[in-house]
């Protein structure tokens, strides 16, 4: 469910675009536990090191996909971390006023880390 | 793992880091992991714990960044100086684009050491260690200190050269293309340098290039400004600016094409600028377009270039224009006059579009003398004649009896007739007399098509504003109206009246204030046949239009007579009162002369007007009192038209429209001061003076006039004179 928050849907035709290839409109976060996180590129791109992960060395192939494996952050954290990025996107261009983005207190100091780390 | 900074082995993972980073210096490809992994050693090196390794990471970084650069050196050394450019060239290519990668995977390093940046500016102590800087700036810092240093004067000797020698027409060794990615190092090393940019480019090439530049150009031009005659050099000379143009600006930076420009100008133009105006003048009189445009082109770089040739192009028009004025003296047809203004003045707006490229000086001068010509005063304190002649010309071409030329002739001539317009002065003066014209040939249904009548109005519209052509609108509506209230007039009232009278009878309804007509004075005896038709012809209006007043304008009608009593049968076509004159002598022959003028009631010169005409004309004879019917009256023709003996007293009108012109102006001058002065509430003299003129549009007010108008309203109480200096106005509201 909250996968589907973060991805959100395409053009409203029921289809969904891969993370595959270069101009893929998704990208798939890894955490350390292995839980596979699909988000929107350009969610993704709010992070500046995913920015400069995702712009390494040589364009991904056509069928290869776009994944960066974080093996130090877990997926409680991750999870917060995607829910960010949607908040951030949604909020961004919006004149009204905006929420607080909640943040429990138990995994803070990790996702003050994780912050620190993707600079975002 | 986590993220939480921990103590760290330095040496291990900097071994890790320092492959892949080995791996980006030399463009091969990373693996995914690996790629994302040295992010990881890098982020942990930076906030590892106790010891932050950060410092130890720049400076390994950089280390390994000496050692690279310095062989690439000896890499680009290696096979002598020939080369040594295309070394460079590959070397650099690979190497930027290296470090934009590098920078971007040392982010979290850069971060760090911008942060160290800031804390430094706001301390005071001053270290002794150098600044660290971010990874890219670092690698083209060590790149300008390693690489371009030590070869940057024997590299600028090289390129210096090789840009020289397409101009001798010598094989250039390396492409310019290898030499245009150069040059753009020179400027992307100092990319981070906030005071001067171009350092480098500038000290080592550019300067020495604009020096090579000038000696050329200096000698080719002192060389072929001795072999070549004028016509010639110019045109060499371009070709050789275009080149070089070209070249500038596909391998050079941009900023140096102005820089390289100019110096050719000096060179080429500046210093034989002798040279090139001796034959201006020769080429204007003797009509050598191509030169004259190369010349031109030559000239409109340098400052106050184009002052001699504008000098001679304005006297040239002078000459010619003088040349058509003393012609009209001698000849006094105006539509030659117009015809040959014509015709100079597309000569001369041709050649300001083609050889001087619609240089704003120059047609600048083209109008200035145009309005001096076409404004001229044949005799002294009089308004020129242009507007009454412009008119007269318009009349002549609008009206039926103009045979001979097409209706698309026609209508060109008139647009031709609009760019005149435009230069005359008193455009109120002619807005007057063609609207006099335009009501005659309305009236009298003279005008050949009322489509080309419609695009005149149109382009006088264009030109002068609504305003102008407002009344001009007015009349051909009401002349339209006019047909169609005649049509219905027939159709009812006649059908109605079942009159058998056998007559046609239209009316025209005009305006008051539209047409420039005056309103008759006297009564006048309308004659019988006509007064039931004009009765009926009243109440069908006063039905149609309540509450509007009709007034008859018997001098301006005219009417067609059939005469029977002749053994030939004549048509007629007459002014009304002679009409009315003709028709007392269907009863009988003989009529006394007082008679008829007490019957018809028009004032004396008027009445012996009307009659000699019809005398003239042998329709009556005058036998002391007695007037009496021609009844031997015979003509070879049996259509005849006995209006134009009355009619023809268009001096006065034109005299009385200019002066009615002459008294609109003072009216409008004075609004116009008002209205600005209300705006302004003060406003110095001079400053009046400039908004009067730019708002008087339709004449040109003298300054003596403009001083009277200002007087006449101190005095009647609308403004008040300031005690400030220079000479001040207030309104008084």
């Amino acid at each position: 469910m909250i996968v589907d928050e973060a991805s959100g849907k395409e053009d409203g035709s029921g289809e969904y675009g891969n993370c595959n290839g270069p101009l893929s409109p998704y990208v798939k976060l890894i955490s350390s536990d292995g839980h596979e996180f699909i988000v929107k590129r350009e969610h993704a791109l709010m992070s500046g090191t995913i920015r400069a992960m995702l712009s390494g060395p040589g364009q991904f192939a056509e069928n290869e996909t776009n994944q960066i494996h974080f093996r130090e952050i877990p997926s409680h954290v991750l999870l917060n971390v995607c829910k960010y990025f949607a908040y951030k996107a949604y909020y961004s261009n919006c004149a009204n006023e905006i929420p607080e983005f909640s943040i429990k207190p138990q995994i803070a100091l990790e996702l003050l880390m994780a912050a620190n780390f993707l600079d975002c | 793992m986590s993220l939480r900074p921990g103590a760290i082995n330095f040496k291990e993972k900097w071994k890790c880091l320092e492959e892949t980073v080995q791996s980006i210096l030399s463009l091969d490809t990373i693996p995914r992991d690996v790629w994302h992994a040295s992010f990881n050693h890098i982020y942990f090196l930076c906030g590892s714990f106790p010891e932050p390794y950060y410092e130890k990471l720049y400076k390994s970084t950089k280390l390994l960044l000496e050692t690279h650069v310095s062989e690439l050196l000896k890499f680009i050394q290696t096979e002598g100086t020939e080369n040594l450019l295309q070394n460079y060239c590959t070397s650099w290519q690979k190497y930027s684009k290296a470090i934009k990668v590098l920078n971007n995977l040392y982010k979290h390093l850069n971060k760090i050491i911008y942060l160290q940046y800031e804390k430094m500016l706001e301390s005071v102590e001053v270290s002794d260690e150098p600044n660290m800087m971010m990874v890219g700036e670092l690698s083209l810092n060590l790149w300008n200190k390693i690489i371009i240093t030590p070869l940057i004067n024997s590299m600028s000797k090289l390129l210096l050269d090789e840009f020289d020698k397409p101009r001798y027409n010598l094989p250039i060794t390396t492409p310019l293309d290898t030499i245009a990615v150069i040059l753009k190092s020179f400027v992307e090393i100092m990319e981070n340098n906030e005071t001067n940019p171009l350092k480098i480019y500038h000290c080592h090439f550019e300067q020495l290039f604009l020096m090579q530049s000038g000696e050329y150009f200096e000698l080719e031009s002192t060389k072929l400004s001795k072999e070549l005659t004028v016509s010639e050099y110019m045109a060499k000379v371009l070709v050789i600016m275009k080149e070089e143009e070209i070249r500038a600006k596909k391998y050079l930076h941009e900023s140096t094409y102005n820089k390289l420009q100019s110096t050719f100008l000096k060179k080429v133009v500046v210093d034989h600028l002798n040279f090139l105006h001796g034959e201006s003048e020769a080429m204007i009189r003797e009509e050598r377009h191509k030169d004259l445009h190369n010349n031109y082109l030559l000239l409109c770089g340098v400052k106050d270039g184009l002052v001699l040739l504008g000098k001679f192009f304005r006297e040239l028009i002078k000459q010619n224009g003088i040349k058509v004025l003393e012609s009209f003296k001698k000849n006094q047809i105006y539509e030659h006059f117009f015809e040959d203004i014509l015709k100079l003045h597309t000569k001369y707006k041709s050649i300001v579009t083609e050889v001087f490229n619609n240089d704003y000086h120059f047609s600048e001068i083209l109008d200035t003398e145009f309005k001096i010509i076409v404004n001229y005063k044949f005799e002294e304190n009089q308004p020129s004649k242009a507007p009454e002649y412009l008119s007269k010309y318009c009349d002549k071409l609008l009206k039926k009896s103009y045979k001979g030329l097409s209706e698309t002739e026609i209508e060109h001539k008139l647009l031709q007739s609009i760019t005149i317009f435009k230069y005359i002065n008193d455009k109120d003066i002619f807005q007057n007399i063609f609207q006099a014209h335009l009501a005659k040939r309305l009236i009298l249904q003279q005008s050949q098509s009322i489509v080309i009548e419609e695009g005149m109005i149109k382009n006088l519209k264009q030109s002068c504003g609504y305003e102008y052509t407002n009344k001009l609108h007015c009349m051909f509506t009401d002349i339209r109206v006019s047909e169609e209230l005649n049509t219905q007039f027939q159709k009812e009232f006649l059908k109605a009246t079942k009159d058998k009278s056998n007559l046609s009878f239209s009316v025209n309804i005009l305006q008051t204030g539209a047409w420039p007509l005056t309103l008759p004075t006297k009564s006048f005896f309308v004659p019988e046949q006509l007064l039931t038709c004009s009765k009926n012809f009243e109440v069908f209006y006063k039905e149609k239009f309540v509450g509007r007043k009709l007034t008859w304008l018997h001098h301006q009608s005219q009417g067609e007579l059939k005469l029977n009593y002749l053994p030939k049968m004549y048509i007629v076509t007459l002014q009304m009162f002679q009409m009315s004159i003709l028709l007392l002598f269907e009863k009988c022959d003989t009529l006394k002369y007082s008679e008829i003028n007490e019957i018809l009631q028009l004032s004396d010169g008027h009445f012996q007007k009307q009659i000699n005409s019809l005398i003239d004309c042998k329709l009556l004879s005058l036998d002391g009192d007695n007037v009496k019917l021609n009844m031997d009256f015979s003509n070879k023709r049996t259509k005849l038209c006995i209006t134009s003996a009355v009619l023809r007293d268009i001096p006065q009108e034109i005299k009385q429209s200019i002066n009615s012109v002459e008294i609109n102006r003072e009216a409008y001058l004075q609004a116009t001061i008002i209205r600005i002065m209300k705006m302004r509430k003060t406003l110095v003299h001079s400053k009046l003076m400039v908004e009067i003129i730019s708002q008087t549009k339709s004449f040109l007010p003298s300054k003596g006039f403009i001083n009277t108008s200002i007087k006449i309203l101190i005095d009647k109480g609308y403004l008040e004179l300031t005690s400030n200096l220079p000479v001040e106005y207030s309104y008084i509201a």
